[in-house]
């Protein structure tokens, strides 16, 4: 009986896979940041404009008080300040004084398809820039259980561990299409998605100007005395 | 240094999962079958629904979802709990039937876990084949010929939904119940196969004979002039059972049955299916160190 002949292909589909992979974690690592609050451990972030716009989660700062700090692949430290937070969208906007940032692009989540390859950057266990695989497993929305809102998901089987939360989920392209958050988490990683974000984020200014005009008005008027809420905090807070 | 043909790549892999999502997508079903937690299935022929046998937890009032949108009322044709598959019939369903991939999976293989767990369109995790073997012995009792083993995450209600290859051709039936803590599947070919006898006979025919046995070895000079280490030592005959109408005493050594030789439990669990139940079959016994031929009509059991 004669050996059966094994055609070699002219070049392995899996190391062409691999190598596009690897480039593309290259060309977006830079725009992945770790973000350090307080006596918690690292967070996510991504930057999303070149001036100094990095969003996160919001339970990666949501404790108050605590030094905020941004860490970027080329060894520098910025203290950030929180723009904006969002506790049911479970999203924060931070600014670093900085410019001439590497901006992540984003792509439009409502395009995704179920099946299609997704990468996770992050910080998971501490552990800086780990990169993950995986694929698109559901798109929907999901009752969050302690507010009753419907938040809109991405949900998909990059493996995802606390560190992770705040940074990118990202399609083939090396575009952002979601934030990875956990806290809706199980076994299943669950992210926002990019739409949600982007509409968050329009809202910005507007949000600024009504808490700018309330401060004034606040200012004309005696302060109220202030009621101790830490212990509420801290019993219901995030974990 | 750009080179299209890398960069490109790994868009490409991505596309083609989706669409090997998109395609197995219509004869994906949501099957409704047990309380609160509902399962997955797929159309495999007109008309016909492949899905888990262990979801089912009723006989009637079984409805399914369709990826269009349709509740339909599902009548249960057949079950077989021992491979974990049953077989659905919808009237009016309408929906082209998937694919049967066109070889046996293969270890390494990229592969898709789909499922339908609710309203809001079809699910997926990926994995590869990670074990393609047989036969084994299911948490049910029953033998399974052939089994895929992946490593693709089996979301809740993914039971019932199938394994697919990268172009949405069905590998075989995802089931969780068969065997603890691995996610395993039905071979498509066993799957289509089970389906088909389903839909004739409404159950699987198992055959028993009525006997306790454990497995002994035998030493060389108790072959009785076979080549096999061990055999099957009857330590119970069951009254009227029929290893008891056929002849079969306690202290026989199970060699053999209808041509084939018996070493362990396994072996003989496997040669009792299909057209030998209700038949008589040579049985071949040692007995007082020497071989003889019993005839035994394999029982059937309920």
């Amino acid at each position: 009986m004669e050996a059966p002949v094994l055609e070699v292909p002219a070049y392995v589909l899996s190391d062409a896979v691999s190598t596009a992979i690897a480039r593309m974690v290259d060309r977006v690592r830079p725009s992945v940041v770790q973000v350090h609050s307080g006596r918690r451990g690292a967070g996510t972030g991504v930057i999303w404009d070149a001036d100094g716009l990095v969003l996160t989660n919001y339970h990666v700062v949501a404790e108050k008080g605590g030094r905020l700090q941004v860490g970027l692949t080329d060894g520098r430290t910025f203290e950030a300040q929180v723009i904006d937070q969002e506790p049911k969208l479970d999203l924060a906007v931070l600014k670093i004084p900085a410019s001439g940032l590497p901006a992540a692009p984003a792509a439009d989540s409502a395009r995704l398809r179920v099946g299609e390859m997704v990468v996770a950057v992050g910080h998971p266990w501490g552990q800086r820039w780990v990169v993950t695989v995986g694929i698109v497993g559901g798109l929907g929305s999901v009752r969050v259980p302690w507010n009753g809102h419907e938040a809109q998901y991405i949900r998909s089987d990059v493996v995802l561990a606390p560190g992770n939360s705040g940074g990118p989920l990202l399609n083939a392209r090396g575009e952002v299409v979601g934030i990875n958050s956990m806290i809706f988490g199980g076994d299943l990683s669950v992210s926002i998605p990019s739409q949600v974000v982007t509409k968050w984020l329009a809202g910005l200014e507007e949000r600024r100007a009504r808490r700018e005009s309330r401060q004034q008005q606040a200012e004309e008027f005696a302060p109220r005395p202030r009621v101790a809420h830490g212990w509420r905090r801290r019993r219901f807070g995030w974990r | 240094m750009t080179d299209p043909t890398n960069t490109d790549m790994f868009g490409t892999l991505s596309n083609q999962m989706a669409d090997a999502v998109e395609r197995i997508s219509p004869a994906l079903v949501l099957v409704n079958g047990r309380r609160r937690h509902p399962a997955s299935g797929v159309v495999y022929a007109q008309d016909l629904v492949l899905t888990a046998d262990h979801v089912l937890e009723r006989d009637e009032d079984i409805s399914i979802l369709t990826h269009d949108g349709r509740t339909l009322a599902a009548e249960l044709l057949g079950r077989d709990p021992a491979s974990d598959l049953a077989v659905l019939r919808v009237q009016g369903l309408g929906i082209e039937p998937a694919q049967q991939a066109a070889s046996e999976a293969r270890v390494g293989q990229l592969t898709l876990a789909v499922g339908r767990p609710s309203d809001e369109g079809a699910n997926a995790s990926l994995g590869i084949i990670s074990a393609v073997g047989g036969p084994v012995r299911t948490r049910r009792g029953g033998m399974l010929e052939r089994y895929v083993q992946t490593d693709a995450i089996p979301y809740p209600g993914f039971s019932g939904g199938p394994l697919i290859d990268t172009s949405g051709a069905v590998l075989g039936i995802l089931t969780t119940g068969l065997m603890r803590g691995v996610t395993i599947g039905v071979p498509a070919a066993h799957a289509w196969n089970t389906a088909g006898t389903l839909t004739q006979h409404g159950r699987i025919r198992r055959g028993y004979l009525g006997i306790s046995s454990q497995a002994v070895e035998l030493p060389e000079s108790q072959r009785a002039g076979r080549e096999q280490e061990s055999g099957l030592l009857v330590v119970r005959v069951e009254e009227g059972s029929p290893a008891a109408q056929g002849g079969l005493l306690l202290g026989d050594i199970l060699v053999g049955l209808d041509g084939q030789s018996i070493a362990d439990i396994d072996d003989l669990q496997a040669l009792l299916v299909g057209d030998r139940v209700g038949r008589a079959v040579p049985v071949e016994v040692i007995r007082g160190g020497t071989l003889q031929t019993v005839q035994v009509t394999i029982g059937q059991r309920n």
